[in-house]
Parts: C-alpha cells; structure tokens; sequence
C-alpha cells in the first residue's frame, strides 16, 4: 500500500478521504435518487466507495474518482435488483425503523418508482447530474443507443404518469 | 420550447428539489475498516486462486508428463525427466526415463533428508556402497558411457554387467539426427523387452549427451543379446547394460510385502512411512523415521532387495 503523503503541519492527508469528505453529500444525493430510499442510498454509496478504496493509489486524476465511485454505485445498484429477484419473498413483514423522508413531491417520487432501475439510474444520470448520454452510457455499461433508449423509455414512462396525476388532481 | 424540452427541464428542477434535503456527513474511519477488510480478502481471493491455478496446471503437466502416481515419478537427480507411458506398450509399467550420466543420477543413496549414508556395508547387486560408487553398475558422473570401465567406474565385480555396446550401420538405419535416434532405439527395445522379457525387464533410460540408452535388467535372459542385435539399426547409439535387484514387477510385489508387515514393525516401534521401488532398479527404498536404528534390522529381515533405508 503507498504511504500517505504528510502535509508540512504533520497532519496526514489522504486525496481520497478529501475526495469522499468533499463529495459525500452530492453522491448520496444521487443514490438516493436512484433507490428510491435513503437507507438504500446510504448502503449502496458506503458500498461503493468501499469497492473503491483497495484502488484509490491508481486513481491519478482526483477528477476521475467521481466518475468511478458514481459508476461502481449505478453497477452495483443494477447487479442489486438482479440479486433481489432470486431473494425469496415471505409474508411476515420485518420490523422497519420510522424514516423520515421528504414529504416533497410525491408524485415524482412515485413516478420514479414505478421505472426500471436501468431507466430510472439513467434519468438521474442524465437530467440530475447533466452528464451527457454517452456518459450516461459509459456508467450504466451499455451502448450508446441503449442509453438512449432507456432515456426515451423512461421519460416517457414518467411523462405519462405525471399527467396522469396532474389531470387527475390539477395543476 | 417544445413539451418535451419543457418537461425535460421541469424534471431536472424536480429530481433536484426531491434530493436537496438528503444531506450527512462521510463516515471516514468506517469506510477505511470496512476499505481494508476488502482489500485483504480480495488479496485472499487472488492467493487462493493463484494457488488453485497452480496446482491444477501442476496437475496437469504431471499427467502429460507420465504422472501415473507411479512412486518412480519422487526421486530427485540432476538431468532426470520422465516421459509419457510408451505408447502401446502391454503394461502401465513401461516408463522410459532420461539420464544425464545412468540411472545412478537419480538416486544416491544416503542423501536424502538425513544426510548419511545409511547402508554402507549392506549388500546389494549392483554393489551399493558409500563411496558413492553407482550401485547398479553404471557409470556416474564423468565416467565414460561407452568403453570399459576406469576409475569412477562401476563397483560391480561382474563384467558382464559392463558390456558396452556401440551400433553399427545397418540398411536400416534412419537418416535423422542422434538425439531422434536415441529416442527411436529406446522405444523399440522398451516395447520388444515388455513383449518378451518381462520376467527380467526393469527399464530403461537414456543419456541425450553421450547418445547412451541404458538397459536395467536381471541379467541371465536372451534381453542383452536381443537388444544388442536391435540398437545396431542406429549408429551412434550405445548400449549399456545395467543390473537390476529384480523386474519391476517383482520389486513391486516385493515393495507391497513390506508394506503388508507395516503393522508388525509398527509394533516394534518402527513406523514405516513409504516403500518405494528404486528407480535405479537396485532394489526397494524404505522410509521410516527410525531409519537409523531399524535400518540394520529391516535389511537383515528383507535381504539385499532393499536397498536404501532412510
């Protein structure tokens, strides 16, 4: 492991622990976009950032590590939802912590439930981040087109369920 | 603005006030604990792995290379390799080895683990003894591989056991290089000497050097005459003679005896941990830990077929 360079006051400095303490809230933020669920949020960023420590002395450009723990993040997220389809559902339901989430736009909120996780990550890559589609490609892990697709797929899926709700209740 | 641009900038307003109030701060220390335990296991997961594709390609270069779990594949000796089973030979015990300087390169007696010559004074039929001498009557390191023997030569009182034989020309020899000559000469005496002479054939090796095919056998059969009258198909190979304790089956069947009185020497507090058939053919090799205070006591019981007791 490379040793951690020391700053002239003697205080030890780490560019990835000044990468996560800089950047800890903005990708939380966008985990939690993606889950749906701040706890969720909070697991799959913690994850993340742990599959990315064993190689943050590679990562030269502190620019770049976003990009990589954002990636592990999204990847990780979908391999999630594959695990989950093999996990064996019980009607007994576990005891849950009260969370309190935002009360703040419920409808958007149940909209983006109701997406894919591909299309959901990819709508919050794109119009949450403003990272451009083939980034949005890049991260997710699939082609361009593909990346377009479930962009199309998904804003229309979101479109139609907002107004949906905004005949149904009004503006 | 379209409906579309219009709607795409209204959800990119939204998914930003959804997420605003989502806020904490890194939990640094935990995510390095958590950070290195990743990392150790993922240097445990690449160990084991490197290790599991170690021994798997071991595994498998032993089997090509004629890893039968024949006990003949153990023993240590400079310029010793052993090839694939012949091909078509009527048992699994036909191994062709290569030697650098006689099949007494592959084994000398005494330097195993203790460092001691441990039967120096035993008999044995190709004349063990602690000099170093060969104990099958071949020539060692530096002798000559064809020609009678010198100093450093064989301690075998037998000259029969030296017969040195070089191939003449023949309308059928091969034009091709020694070394495939050699190789050639070896097969055809391996095959004919399983066929035929089975009772008295132990095996051979062959010294790519000096362009020598050794013959270890039980001397007394019509093998020498038969592989001399054979290697003169190829010039340039020559032919030695080797004696042997015994066939290979017989030192096998005679290995399993030993073996068989485990229990017996066990309950006179000698743990015999392995019987191995010589790969020199000079007899047995038993390995016991007690080798210094049995050794004595097993080659009075077995006789001279043992030939090393370490």
């Amino acid at each position: 492991m490379k040793r951690e360079p020391m700053r002239p006051g003697g205080c030890r400095s780490d560019p990835f622990d000044e990468f996560v303490a800089a950047r800890y809230q903005a990708l939380l933020r966008g985990a939690y976009l993606i889950t749906g669920n701040v706890h969720d949020a909070r697991d799959l960023l913690h994850d993340a950032l742990v599959r990315v420590y064993p190689k943050r002395s590679v990562i030269r450009d502190a620019g770049a590590a976003e990009g990589y723990v954002r990636t592990t993040m999204v990847r990780t997220h979908v391999s999630r939802w594959r695990r989950t389809r093999r996990e064996e559902l019980t009607s007994v339901l576990p005891d849950r912590p009260v969370v309190q989430e935002s009360g703040w736009d419920d409808q958007l909120a149940a909209a983006l439930a109701g997406l894919p996780r591909r299309q959901r990550a990819a709508v919050v890559l794109r119009y949450y981040l403003d990272l451009p589609v083939a980034q949005v490609a890049e991260e997710l892990g699939c082609s361009l087109p593909t990346a377009k697709t479930h962009l199309a797929r998904g804003i229309k899926a979101l479109r139609q369920e907002m107004e949906l709700v905004r005949e149904l209740v009004g503006p | 603005m379209s409906a579309e641009a219009a709607f795409e900038e209204e959800l990119a307003g939204r998914l930003a006030e959804r997420a605003v109030w989502v806020g904490g701060s890194a939990p640094l220390a935990e995510l390095h604990a958590a950070g290195r335990r990743r990392a150790r296991r993922l240097r445990a997961v690449r160990g084991v792995a490197a290790v599991a594709v170690l021994a798997v390609g071991v595994g498998v270069l032993t089997q090509l290379g004629g890893g039968s779990g024949d006990s003949r594949t153990g023993p240590a000796g400079a310029g010793m390799s052993l090839v694939s089973p012949t091909p078509g030979a009527t048992s699994p015990v036909a191994v062709i080895l290569r030697c650098a300087n006689g099949p007494t390169d592959w084994r000398t007696p005494g330097l195993h683990q203790h460092g001691k010559q441990v039967l120096s004074d035993s008999p044995s039929p190709g004349g063990l003894t602690s000099s170093g001498a060969p104990s099958s009557g071949v020539p060692s390191s530096g002798f000559p591989s064809s020609g009678a023997p010198s100093s450093g030569g064989p301690s075998s009182d037998d000259p029969s056991s030296w017969l040195t034989l070089s191939g003449s020309p023949s309308p059928l020899s091969y034009a091709t290089t020694p070394q495939s000559d050699l190789e050639r000469a070896g097969q055809a005496i391996e095959y004919m000497a399983m066929a035929k002479y089975r009772d008295h054939y132990f095996g051979t090796c062959r010294d790519t050097s000096t362009n020598t095919l050794y013959l270890m056998r039980v001397p007394g059969s019509g093998l020498d005459a038969a592989a001399a009258s054979m290697v003169t198909d190829w010039p340039g190979v020559k032919l030695q003679f080797a004696v042997a304790a015994g066939s290979r089956d017989e030192l096998s069947a005679f290995g399993a005896r030993i073996r068989a009185d485990r229990a017996d020497w066990l309950a006179k507090g000698v743990e015999i941990e392995a019987v191995t058939v010589a790969i020199d053919g000079t007899g047995v090799v038993v390995d016991t830990p007690q080798w210094q205070t049995a050794a004595e006591q097993i080659v009075a019981t077995y006789g001279p077929r043992v030939a090393e007791v370490r």
